[in-house]
């Protein structure tokens, strides 16, 4: 296990560096001059030229490179050109807002797919069943930002039971946050609940057709405690990647929903970053959303090892 | 191992209709009308939809504009029907861009496992992967400035790795059997026998990908739209209805719910589509042994 | 005290499995159940354990102790499963959960049954383990089942389902996946079962010579339209001699070539020091796996060659070297004295799997004809003579021309095979590789292919090289054996010399086992 461990640390470390290289210049070689670009079509030659300056672009391309990851290792993300803040402090502020609401509708995601999702395996054929299969197809179906919308529209304006949007911030206490983003986490998980307990609900019944499945019946073993102790446990891995996927894809994959309920998050950074054309923001988020996603992995197929003797032994 | 499926002479007791699991039957008809809608939007459209007359702004249905109008006072019917051929049309192609380019890969993949090829492709497609797809397509759209064809790319690009995973992990499946062993000793190159053997045998799995994938697409380009970075006027857009309705949503709410409900509707008939075609695949498969 | 079946019968749809069916089981008693595939007999077994899925309809009744299983209630069942039946299943591969040390598994039924704590429970285990013959049984308590082969999961099978000591074991094939060694011990381990603790087995099972070692009391055939006959252990030899037809009963003496093969003519196949290693990145690069290691022979023209060896010895890997789909890492391999890119033609095979040899979506037709993909393009046939061909490889084969139209899926699998061979001789290779090209048929249709081959070796003068695990197949047919080992050949020789006087110690448990289970 520790000799997987390291492999699987080594390779983290390669995918970050290529992750990096591979970000840097996408954003750097893009459309001709990144100064000209980020200033617009009004800039003025001056401007451009200081522009240039700060963003060293009069080095060669490898040597930026390194300037850059350099900075990114001392914790210093380069500064706003539109905000003239340091990135960081941006970021800073937004990851108190993504990171919760990411956390929130995962929390509600698992809680609510994955009881949905054993229900349905289990009530294969009957009406719950179907009833359960239908609102996941229907979760799936529906487009996000519409359903925030709705939302909003039947509790914050019909009902007022919750704020229609804004952030009140961590200095007015837990429950007022909690509130307030408890309609953009629904929001945000009802689609992946619905994949959630769709994967739920094929896993378990894959394993429920296994023979090891039947091996424990034969053995006298309570039904209940076979899906638990048998089934269950074959069935998690897979989900587990989904449950991985799912909490990169929140952090970043949340612009839609902070657009709809005005919250100060990292999707709302990135994209206004990129609408007002601040490349130092939007590779500074990029990159450590990408940070995120890869340590997520990592940290899945650890527990997926964990979990499953043979890829311990079939990796290392 | 798949049967060949739409099955072939000399299978018994398959009558046609009453066979088709009924999510299928269902999710076609209706796809069928939303597709129907947008081929005829490009000839045929209720009212003109550039057209604005602020006075009949807001109106609730009635019979001279059957689902109403919005702020503009544009008849929402003829928007959502043109907007079904941008939608649809977006989807077709990113689709089409992640089958072209991803099976192809894929295909590669499993014919050289676990050699030089195999390995750079697929560190490829997990980096791919690991990026925000919706960053990502935010970021090109935005740089290369909103359209159609852009929002295209932006969507079809992160199709790519889904289908090159899919036909990789069922193409090696494939050459570990008897048959493709067989082709193999004919003197048959890896080239030849991907074609031959290979894709035939994964397309059901391809064809249920490619409607999941389809139905995830029409939300993207929604999604796209609706912040603003999909199809610009003259095109109108299901996602860029919603985004104009929503500040008026306490004013009319049907000009919000009804572009909402019909994207639900599209995404959904196609769902239904993909998960009768599952059921449909999976009926015509037998286990040999019993 | 007995358990006893009584007018069952089970459909599926509209087709019916089992038709009326009555039989009983005493303690102590062994009974065999014996039928061709597919006419279910593991249905009665799971029908008995009450683990049939939903979509079965069954009429009748299956009595314990005075008690109607069919109309128990699921907390009665789950009391009887494991304690009073339990069941050792077919596919040891799939049986156990990969994510549960064998010691667990084993223990489970105890902890469910007996409210035993998990130390004793694993004790018990232990012990358990230790009796059917893991040497040291508790070092495997903490292993997982990937970490064992094929014989030693399904002696843990075993282990679970005797931990209780139940009064009924239903064992469906317990030795179809195992090799010779295995399947003795496993037999022997039943025996003593029944014997000495009283237990009644009912075994189900399509291997004659397995059914014949466990001395069985009463003998049950069903036949594929789901009808019982019972009788005794006499009905069972009449059973495999006219029924069924035993492997050497209908087989023709000519199989074996009658001459000894000139040796100064040049070997069809000559594969010398052939060496296949597997490097496994990262961490074993350093010790890299010989799955052939320096192996060297000769197969002359109209020669009959077994290669015999346990699952795992590399027997495989080395025929699939010699079909040119595996690379070697050192030697050479040459038909005719060429390479294999520039000789395809003079090889063909027939490989085990019948249902996945063929590509699902193509007709016989084509299908048959592929090799001719071989022919050089001035030599092509156009599609009448192609057809032509098909048709008359067919028939060669013993099907009709107008099978040449249908789709695989039509055909069962001893058909299949046949469709295979005729795929394998349009080309009229030198040799023909049979990977346990009989393996996965039942009785009757081997014992038809095994006759089709003889017909066709002594026809066209073909070599065969047989890769197999049945020796006593082996002994019937090959002219010469090899046996592997480990990825090496220990020990080379004439069929009747080999038999008579193994000199390998290998060879001779491979012998000992295969014998004492022949004998019964």
């Amino acid at each position: 296990m520790l000799h997987f461990f390291w492999w699987r640390f080594i390779s983290l470390l390669f995918s970050l560096a290529f992750a990096s290289i591979v970000i840097f210049f996408i954003l750097d070689t893009l459309p001709g001059d990144p100064a000209a670009f980020m200033l617009g079509l009004n800039a003025t030659e001056e401007t451009i030229g200081a522009l240039r300056e700060k963003l060293h672009l009069d080095v060669s391309a490898v040597r930026r490179y390194f300037i850059w990851i350099g900075s990114l290792l001392t914790g210093d993300f380069g500064m706003s050109h539109t905000y003239q803040v340091p990135v960081w402090e941006l970021i800073k502020e937004r990851i108190f807002v993504s990171f919760p609401l990411a956390f929130y509708a995962l929390l509600l995601s698992i809680f609510i797919g994955f009881p949905l999702g054993v229900l349905a395996a289990q009530c294969n054929q009957t009406f719950l069943g179907t009833v359960i299969i239908g609102t996941n197809q229907l979760g799936v179906s529906v487009p996000e930002f519409w359903f925030a919308i709705l939302l909003v529209f039947i509790f914050s304006i019909l009902l007022s039971w919750f704020p229609s949007g804004g952030f009140p911030g961590w200095s007015e206490g837990f429950l007022p946050v909690m509130k307030s983003l408890f309609l953009p986490a629904v929001a945000l998980s009802f689609s992946r609940l619905s994949v959630l307990a769709r994967v739920v609900r094929f896993s378990l019944q894959e394993a429920m057709s296994q023979d090891y499945f039947r091996t424990a019946l034969a053995k006298g073993v309570p039904r209940s405690r076979a899906i638990w102790y048998h089934a269950l446990r074959n069935a998690i891995i897979p989900l587990i990647s989904i449950l991985g996927l799912q909490f990169s894809s929140l952090l970043a994959g949340a612009i839609v929903i902070e657009n709809v309920f005005f919250l100060p998050g990292l999707g709302r950074l990135v994209f206004q970053a990129v609408t007002q054309r601040d490349l130092i923001v939007v590779r500074g988020v990029v990159m450590l959303i990408t940070f995120a996603v890869i340590v997520v992995t990592f940290l899945v197929e650890l527990s997926c090892a964990a979990l499953d003797p043979r890829l311990r032994k079939r990796i290392c | 191992m798949l049967r060949p499926f739409l099955t072939p002479v000399g299978n018994p007791g398959f009558r046609f209709f009453s066979d088709l699991p009924l999510s299928l039957l269902f999710g076609g008809v209706l796809f069928l009308i939303f597709a129907f809608s947008a081929f005829l939007s490009l000839f045929w459209l209720p009212y003109d939809v550039t057209h604005l007359e602020i006075s009949f702004r807001f109106q609730g249905p009635s019979l001279a504009h059957w689902l109403g109008t919005d702020h503009f006072g544009r008849d929402i019917l003829s928007m959502l029907i043109s907007g079904a051929s941008v939608s649809l049309g977006v989807a077709v192609f990113s689709v089409f861009i992640g089958v072209m380019i991803g099976v192809p890969l894929g295909l590669t993949a499993a014919a050289r496992y676990h050699c030089l090829p195999d390995e750079i492709i697929m560190r490829g497609s997990d980096l791919m992967l690991a990026f925000p797809s919706l960053v990502s397509a935010i970021l090109i759209t935005a740089v290369f400035g909103p359209s159609v064809l852009n929002s295209i790319i932006a969507i079809g690009i992160f199709n790519i790795p889904v289908f090159l995973r899919l036909s990789r992990a069922k193409g090696l499946h494939l050459w570990e059997s008897g048959f493709v062993k067989a082709a193999r000793m004919c003197g048959k190159g890896a080239f030849r026998i991907s074609l031959e053997h290979i894709l035939p045998n994964i397309a059901p799995f391809l064809i249920i990908q490619g409607t999941l994938r389809f139905s995830l697409c029409i939300l993207g380009e929604a999604t796209l739209s609706y912040l603003g970075l999909g199809a610009h006027p003259p095109l109108s857009s299901w996602g860029r209805m919603l985004s104009e309705a929503q500040t008026f949503i306490t004013l009319a709410p049907h000009t919000a719910f009804v572009p909402g409900i019909t994207i639900v509707l599209c995404v959904l008939s196609v769902n239904l589509v993909g998960e009768g075609l599952r059921e449909l695949f999976d009926s015509q498969r037998v286990r040999p042994r019993s | 005290m007995s358990l006893s079946v009584e007018h069952f019968s089970l459909s599926i749809g509209k087709k019916m499995i089992l038709q009326d069916i009555s039989f009983s089981v005493s303690p102590g008693e062994v009974v065999v159940l014996v039928g061709e595939s597919g006419c279910g007999k593991s249905m009665t077994a799971l029908a008995i354990m009450r683990l049939l899925s939903e979509a079965c309809v069954e009429t009748g009744r299956i009595i314990l102790d005075g008690n109607d299983l069919c109309r128990c209630r699921d907390p009665e069942l789950f009391r009887i499963r494991g304690r009073d039946i339990s069941m050792i299943f077919q596919e040891p591969m799939t049986a156990l959960n990969p994510l549960m040390t064998i010691g667990n598994q084993v223990a489970e039924a105890l902890l469910v049954h007996c409210q035993a704590s998990h130390i004793d429970a694993l004790h018990i285990a232990c012990k358990t383990l230790a009796e059917v013959g893991f040497q040291g049984a508790s070092d495997f308590l903490g292993r997982y089942p990937h970490e064992l082969s094929g014989g030693q999961r399904q002696r843990v099978c075993m282990a679970m389902a005797i931990a209780l000591c139940p009064r009924f074991l239903l064992a469906d094939e317990p030795t179809t996946a195992l090799d010779a060694v295995s399947r003795l011990h496993i037999c022997k381990h039943l025996r003593a079962l029944s014997v000495e603790q009283g237990v009644g087995i009912l075994l189900i099972t399509h291997d004659l010579g397995f059914a014949s070692a466990m001395s069985s009391d009463q003998v049950l055939i069903l036949r594929t339209d789901g009808i019982l006959e019972s009788g005794t252990k006499q009905s069972l030899s009449m059973f495999m001699h006219h029924d069924c037809v035993s492997v050497s009963a209908d087989f023709p003496a000519s199989f074996r070539s009658s001459l000894p093969p000139d040796p100064s003519l040049p070997p069809v196949l000559e594969v010398r020091d052939a060496v296949c290693e597997y490097v496994s990145f990262p961490s074993s690069s350093l010790f890299p796996f010989f799955a052939v290691k320096d192996v060297s022979f000769s197969i002359r023209k109209g020669e009959i060659v077994a290669l015999v060896g346990e699952s795992g010895c590399g027997k495989s890997t080395l025929m699939r070297a010699i079909l040119g789909l595996e690379t070697l890492s050192a030697g050479s391999v040459r038909f005719d004295g060429a390479p294999i890119d520039l000789s395809r033609r003079k090889v063909q095979a027939v490989f085990q799997d019948p249902y996945d040899s063929f590509n699902p979506r193509h007709r016989v037709d084509r299908l048959v004809s592929e090799p001719l993909f071989l022919l050089d393009r001035d030599r092509s046939l156009c599609s009448a003579e192609r057809a032509i061909l098909v048709e008359e490889m067919l028939e060669l084969v013993g099907l009709s021309a107008s099978d040449s139209r249908k789709y695989i899926h039509e055909f069962s699998g001893g058909q299949r095979q046949r469709i295979s061979i005729a795929r394998a001789l349009i080309l009229r290779p030198l040799l023909i590789v049979l990977d346990e090209a009989t393996s996965a048929l039942d009785v009757r249709s081997r014992s038809h292919i095994l006759s089709l081959l003889s017909r066709l070796s002594s026809h066209f003068s073909m070599a065969y090289l047989l890769v197999s695990h049945d020796l006593s197949l082996v002994s019937e047919v090959a002219d010469r054996v090899l046996v592997m080992k480990a990825g090496r050949l220990v020990e080379e020789g004439t069929t009747a010399q080999l038999f008579a006087q193994p000199s390998h110690p290998y060879t001779r448990d491979l012998l000992d086992a295969m014998r004492s289970l022949d004998r019964g």
